[in-house]
């Protein structure tokens, strides 16, 4: 299993449309994916669950993949995070 | 008593409700209630997990098949990025961690899907209401969304199943597509708790010819399942547990108007010709492609307005071209040798089919022609399949919505790069077709002479043009009761419009709703109205009333009407005049007292 935690940096969080990105580039992925906030913990393949992070900006969330191609899950999912969900 | 034991006691009486009559005719039958968003869900244990997984399964296929066509005609109509939200309402629909714990939990506690549904949804909501981000909460409006569609699509399973037999459907709002969608079973009638009688559904069951009554507050709340009510379309009322006298009275009232309708209908296909020789065309309004079989039985002589945008509508997405030209091709042979007047696109207003492109005003928004100026290629193509199909039979087309000249000469130079491209194609069409415009904005009304130059006839929207004239939106329920069409300014208005184009030596019709109310026949027939265009249904009694009228007294009797300072005092003259006349007509018709 790898982990890192990252930062929200867009100004409106990870709303929808974002939330929508990040599952579809989850999906990419075979490893499995969680995301943690403050301790709760929702699976990063579930744009519902994502949604319900209500990660705003600011927010500090832990990312978690496991599985054959984690490492390259975990960078394309942190860039995805710098990137501000490509709406900085 | 609990309010439960209440309904159950209250079951037994007979309980008549208002409401309005939006559809005419009588219907008894048993009532079916259709559910809505919002729907209280009941928590209930199944024998057969597996049956409940596949009600599922249908349920989120067509809640996703819904939101595809939503998606498709978003990318079309706002543009990719805003679109976006709907694809996330896709993935929701496809979120398979989320539906496997749903489906897993439907089969180890054996409750019904809408149960099961319902609380886990609940369960994320709750989550992102907690959240202090005013963005957020917003969002759970989102996850809200996608629950009541599959709780709808669940209840919709649900009911076609049981929707073998003819039932009265019951429901809290009628929506166009519902009314389309439910005629294809077989309906007896229409209720509903909110709605007026010129909604777009209203206006779809009458040219469905089934009998409805809208606006009846609480018909949800006193109706249950297999009851047996009668409802009474022409007079706005519905009958709950009817008394075997009252079932008895309202069959015979059943019987007699049906007796009028089939001597009305005998006589369809004579002329409408007044005694005195004018003769004048009356024509149909369609909407459907099912009310084609209509025309002749009801005597049209032509389509005087073919309505495109349902096409759009039924199938969720624009048709091309060669689609267009097959179902306008259709409406051709059917009306032959008659023509059909094609009413280009008229989207917007009330008849938004992207539910969330929400305009603040969108009576006074993108609708109409003003749209598809702004699209000239959907004109362009839509041009070109009315073109198509007029190689077949007479054509005419006519542009909605349009308030400058300006639209009109611009409309038109979009109609002969249509022309021009298709004999680039080498297709065959109608050189000569006639171009009209309808009028239903105020600023078009003035400028009726200067409009008439450029087209061959003009077609009088009277709903859009009374509310705009008189600032009432029609829809809107609190004010809803000063829409009044038989207001003066809107008669001095039609005037206006027929002279103007009488001066300019073309026809001017009417495809609005007045064309069709019998109270109004004599007048706008003495206003010098040449073509009566109206709901098929209309059409015989239209005719009766013409053939039975003299031309040269219908113009004393307007010229008298046009004085008045008061919608009161008009309707009170023609009421009078259609009581005396045309007695059998009022009470089918107008009247609202009891007529036995």
């Amino acid at each position: 299993m790898v982990q890192q935690e990252v930062v929200v940096k867009n100004r409106l969080g990870l709303h929808t449309r974002p939330a929508a990105s990040l599952v579809k580039l989850a999906a990419r992925f075979k490893s499995e994916f969680f995301l943690e906030r403050d301790g709760y913990r929702v699976n990063g393949k579930s744009i519902i669950g994502v949604m319900t992070l209500a990660a705003e900006e600011g927010a500090r969330i832990l990312l978690q993949f496991e599985g054959e191609d984690e490492q390259a899950a975990l960078a394309a999912m942190v860039d995805f995070f710098d990137r501000g969900f490509d709406e900085l | 008593m609990s309010s439960e034991e209440k309904v159950r006691a209250s079951q037994r009486e007979e309980l008549i409700l208002h409401g309005i009559g939006a559809s005419p005719g009588i219907a008894i039958g048993k009532a079916l209630l259709l559910k809505k968003d919002g729907i209280v869900v009941e928590e209930k244990s199944v024998d057969d997990p597996a049956a409940e997984l596949a009600r599922l399964q249908k349920a989120i296929e067509r809640s996703a098949h819904e939101v595809e066509k939503i998606y498709h005609t978003a990318v079309e109509k706002i543009g990719n990025d805003q679109a976006k939200i709907f694809e996330a309402q896709l993935l929701m629909l496809s979120d398979p961690v989320f539906f496997d714990g749903v489906k897993h939990k439907i089969a180890k506690s054996k409750k019904n899907a809408e149960f099961v549904v319902s609380t886990e949804f609940s369960k994320q909501v709750d989550q992102l209401r907690r959240s202090e981000n005013e963005i957020f909460k917003q969002r759970a409006m989102e996850i809200d969304d996608a629950k009541n569609r599959i709780l709808r699509n669940l209840a919709e399973a649900k009911l076609k199943s049981r929707f073998e037999g003819t039932p009265i459907v019951v429901t809290s709002e009628l929506t166009p597509a519902d009314a389309v969608l439910l005629s294809r079973n077989s309906v007896l009638g229409y209720v509903s708790d909110f709605g007026g009688a010129r909604s777009h559904a209203s206006i779809l069951s009458r040219s469905l010819g089934i009998p409805a009554v809208v606006g009846l507050k609480e018909a949800t709340k006193h109706v249950t399942d297999g009851m047996e009510i009668i409802i009474d379309g022409y007079r706005g009322i519905i009958v709950i547990n009817p008394e075997e006298g009252t079932v008895k009275k309202f069959s015979e009232r059943k019987e007699w108007c049906d007796k009028l309708d089939s001597e009305l209908m005998s006589e369809a296909a004579e002329p409408a010709l007044t005694t005195d020789g004018r003769r004048v065309s009356v024509e149909a309004n369609i909407e459907l492609l099912e009310e084609l079989p209509l025309l002749k039985p009801h005597g049209a002589d032509g389509i005087g307005l073919f309505r495109t945008e349902p096409l759009i509508i039924d199938s969720g997405s624009i048709p091309d071209e060669m689609e267009q030209a097959d179902i306008f091709r259709k409406a051709v042979e059917e009306a032959k040798p008659n023509a059909v007047i094609f009413r280009t696109f008229d989207i917007g207003g009330d008849k938004i089919f992207v539910e969330d492109h929400a305009e603040q005003n969108p009576f006074l928004g993108w609708r109409g022609i003003r749209m598809m100026l702004d699209r000239p290629e959907l004109l362009r193509d839509q041009f070109r399949a009315i073109l198509r199909a007029s190689a077949f039979g007479k054509c005419k087309i006519m542009y909605p919505m349009v308030a400058t000249v300006e639209e009109v000469i611009r409309a038109n130079e979009i109609l002969n790069e249509a022309k021009v491209s298709l004999k680039k194609d080498g297709i065959k069409y109608d050189e000569k077709i006639d171009v009209g415009v309808m009028i239903e904005i105020p600023s078009a009304a003035l400028m009726s002479k200067e409009i008439a130059k450029h087209v061959a006839f003009l077609s009088i929207g009277t709903n859009d043009l009374t509310q705009y004239l008189l600032a009432v939106d029609r829809t809107n329920e609190l004010v809803a009761n000063m829409f009044e069409e038989f207001h003066p300014s809107v008669l001095r208005t039609l005037k206006f419009i027929i002279d103007a184009g009488h001066e300019a030596g073309i026809k001017v019709a009417m495809c609005g709703e007045m064309a069709g109310n019998p109270l109004a026949t004599v007048m706008l027939l003495g206003m010098g109205l040449d073509e009566f265009s109206a709901v098929s249904s209309m059409l015989p009694v239209l005719k009766k009333i013409i053939r039975l009228t003299n031309y040269k007294n219908a113009r004393k009797f307007t010229r008298q009407l046009l004085k008045m300072d008061s919608a009161e005092e008009v309707k009170s003259a023609l009421t009078e005049y259609l009581k005396t006349r045309f007695e059998r007509i009022y009470y089918t018709t107008i009247s609202k007292e009891n007529s036995d």
